[in-house]
């Protein structure tokens, strides 16, 4: 399918074992698959961690799929490991940054 | 694969069924006058002998199709429309009426639906095996053009795709030398649709021929054929017809009945060959009619599905501007062609001569997003009534949009400007902040709440408080107007507050068509935004 034009950052989920790694743009073409991804049966620890440091994009279609998960939680928070500048701060023009939790490396 | 279908599949779904079927009946319902309207019919058709409980639609189902009720009614809730489903209903004597129904919900708080029946499993043209007296002939072609034909046609989302995707395809996946397909239109006509490289003289004189008969084309869908006959015998089987064909160099021609998936007639495709080696069988030539047949279903689906979304969204966009006093106002908005966004603006004026701004936009597309849109402008309208802090009011929406639990999520910034105080006070939940333009653009940050709607979200970030005490520019604005994907999100508001800079000796109107104009046109998403410019009235400045 070399014919088909693709997106420069291509979107990737990756299964893992607290949550998930993420790269590319998670917009309203890629944000399915996402959401897709996040139904499946969650750590059974309860502490979800997705990794979004090679994430390069993402719009409200991303952050919905994001806020959905969260609300699948109950009162337990997403932890974002490492996100990149402008994705935080996207969470917080949005108001959705205390509705997460940030940690930088994959050690903390 | 089990996944959910999305609105807009139950829509385009709910409106083929509906555009083939022969309607028997519409329904619409709202619950709480069911009953009243029942006893109405029950005196208008002279049925008062039956209980006054009235007519009892749930009586007369049979226990085994009460599942099916409930269940469109679960689906029009959540999506907005159901699944079509299969009913009976036991009349007098017991006999069974069978019914096809589809359920649209036309508001869920009351809940009120339109329901259509049609006849079960009715169809709108007669289906028939492929006539065996034509003439069968029997080379083949390799299956690689088919293959890329169908997967072409799997992206055809317009008329437009398909055409021109049986113009590049069709005709090498079947060694044709010519090829149009013919859809019924509503007046007993067949509308030809000619692929762009079809002969300009032919595409003119054939553009609408009458539905019968009297044409391979007209007969052949009439009586869900497909047929190849040789020059000779289509003059002789349809003698009205002219000599183009054998103008054009053709040796045979061929008709085939285009069907969707589930059986259904959509028009009918018509090829010539010049060489007969060429000839494809019939099987070959029927699959590839039914995979235009589907195409052409999807494309016209997705197509109404796509219009009614968007009419549905600038049905719910204010019509008219109030004035406002103190100030003048500007909105744009802008659409794209694929998708039905979410973005929404408002404004409101109050008897105390305030004003309110609202912007927002909805997290998704299409229909829902639309629904979603509506309420939230409906929720602020009511509730900015009473009251006069923005924060309140974007609190108060939040928890009616969290109540109904359809985890509809929507960003929006509201403003009050009151021009005896020459006050602009904003709040925001999640929304893109505020530029503001008097002597120079400066961004105004507001402590931001979470979108509208976000469970176990707490809203206590307050308003900001703008002084206006000389001309001012304000713009409110949704994210098409600086998406830009290769850059950081501030550096893109910093690039559109030095653009409304640039512009802002301009007339309001000029400024807010420069600032739309240079929305990049590329970002796949709708863009609103609201221009005021504001004059504190110098006849109240204190001296």
């Amino acid at each position: 399918m070399s014919d088909v034009s693709e997106p420069v950052n291509r979107f990737q989920v990756l299964a893992t074992d607290d949550g998930w790694e993420l790269a590319g743009d998670i917009d309203a073409s890629t944000a399915p698959e996402l959401a897709e991804a996040f139904s499946g049966a969650l750590p059974a620890s309860g502490v979800v961690v997705v990794d979004i440091a090679d994430v390069t994009f993402i719009d409200s279609s991303g952050l919905r799929v994001f806020v959905d998960l969260n609300a699948r939680m109950g009162s337990e928070m997403v932890t974002l490991r490492s996100a990149p500048r402008n994705v935080r701060r996207l969470l917080e023009l949005t108001g959705l940054s205390s509705s997460f939790r940030f940690v930088e490396t994959a050690d903390d | 694969m089990n996944r959910l279908p999305t609105s807009e599949e139950l829509l385009a779904s709910a409106i083929s069924g509906l555009r083939h079927a022969e309607l028997t009946g519409v329904m619409i319902g709202e619950e709480h006058l069911v009953f009243g309207a029942n006893d109405r019919a029950r005196s208008l058709l002279r049925l008062d002998e039956i209980p006054a409980q009235g007519i009892s639609w749930v009586a007369m189902t049979p226990p085994e199709y009460q599942g099916g009720d409930d269940r469109a009614i679960v689906d029009a809730i959540k999506y907005g429309v159901s699944r079509w489903f299969r009913k009976e209903f036991v009349v007098g004597d017991g006999e069974r009426i069978g019914l096809d129904l589809v359920v649209i919900a036309t508001s869920t708080d009351p809940f009120r639906w339109i329901a259509f029946l049609r006849e079960a499993g009715s169809s709108p043209l007669p289906v028939r095996q492929s006539s065996s007296q034509l003439r069968r002939v029997h080379p083949s072609r390799s299956d690689d053009a088919m293959f890329r034909f169908a997967r072409r046609l799997a992206g055809a989302a317009t008329l437009r795709d398909v055409v021109t995707a049986v113009d590049r395809l069709a005709a090498h996946s079947l060694g044709c030398a010519y090829v149009n397909f013919a859809l019924a239109t509503e007046h007993d006509t067949l509308r030809i649709h000619h692929v762009p490289s079809a002969d300009p003289l032919i595409a003119e004189r054939f553009h609408e021929i009458p539905l019968d008969t009297s044409t391979l084309l007209g007969e052949s869908l009439l009586h869900d054929m497909c047929a190849v006959l040789t020059i000779d015998e289509l003059e002789q089987r349809y003698p009205t017809l002219g000599t183009d064909g054998r103008s054009m160099g053709l040796t045979h021609l061929g008709a085939a009945a285009m069907h969707t998936e589930d059986g259904r007639v959509v028009g009918v495709v018509g090829l010539g060959w010049r060489d007969e080696q060429l000839v494809a069988d019939l099987d070959r030539f029927q699959s590839v009619a039914d995979l235009i047949g589907n195409a052409i279903d999807r494309a016209s689906d997705s197509e109404l599905a796509r219009s009614m979304a968007a009419s549905f969204q600038e049905l719910l966009l204010p019509a008219k501007l109030a004035p406002i006093v103190g100030g003048e106002l500007q909105v744009r908005y802008r659409a794209v062609d694929r998708a039905v966004g979410g973005d929404f603006y408002d404004v409101i004026t109050c008897a105390d001569s305030s004003t309110w701004l609202v912007i927002g936009d909805v997290f998704g597309h299409g229909l829902m997003a639309s629904r979603t849109m509506a309420k939230v402008r409906f929720f602020l309208r009511a509730s900015v009534r009473h009251r006069s802090d923005p924060s309140v009011v974007l609190e108060v929406v939040h928890d009616l949009l969290k109540a109904e639990d359809l985890h509809e999520l929507a960003t929006c910034l509201v403003a009050r400007w009151d021009p005896v105080a020459r006050e602009l006070t904003a709040a925001t939940a999640g929304h893109l902040p505020p530029i503001v333009h008097s002597d120079t653009a400066m961004i105004v940050p507001i402590p931001a709440n979470p979108p509208l709607g976000v469970a176990d979200a707490r809203f206590d970030a307050g308003n900001v408080v703008i002084k206006i005490d000389q001309p001012t520019l304000v713009l409110f604005y949704t994210d098409g107007l600086i998406e830009r994907r290769d850059e950081a999100i501030d550096v893109s508001i910093k690039t559109l507050a030095s653009r409304l800079e640039r512009h802002a000796d301009r007339t309001l109107s000029e400024i807010a068509d420069t600032l739309i104009a240079q929305a990049d046109s590329n970002v796949d998403d709708d863009t609103a935004l609201l221009l005021l410019s504001l004059v504190p009235n110098c006849n109240d400045v204190p001296q």
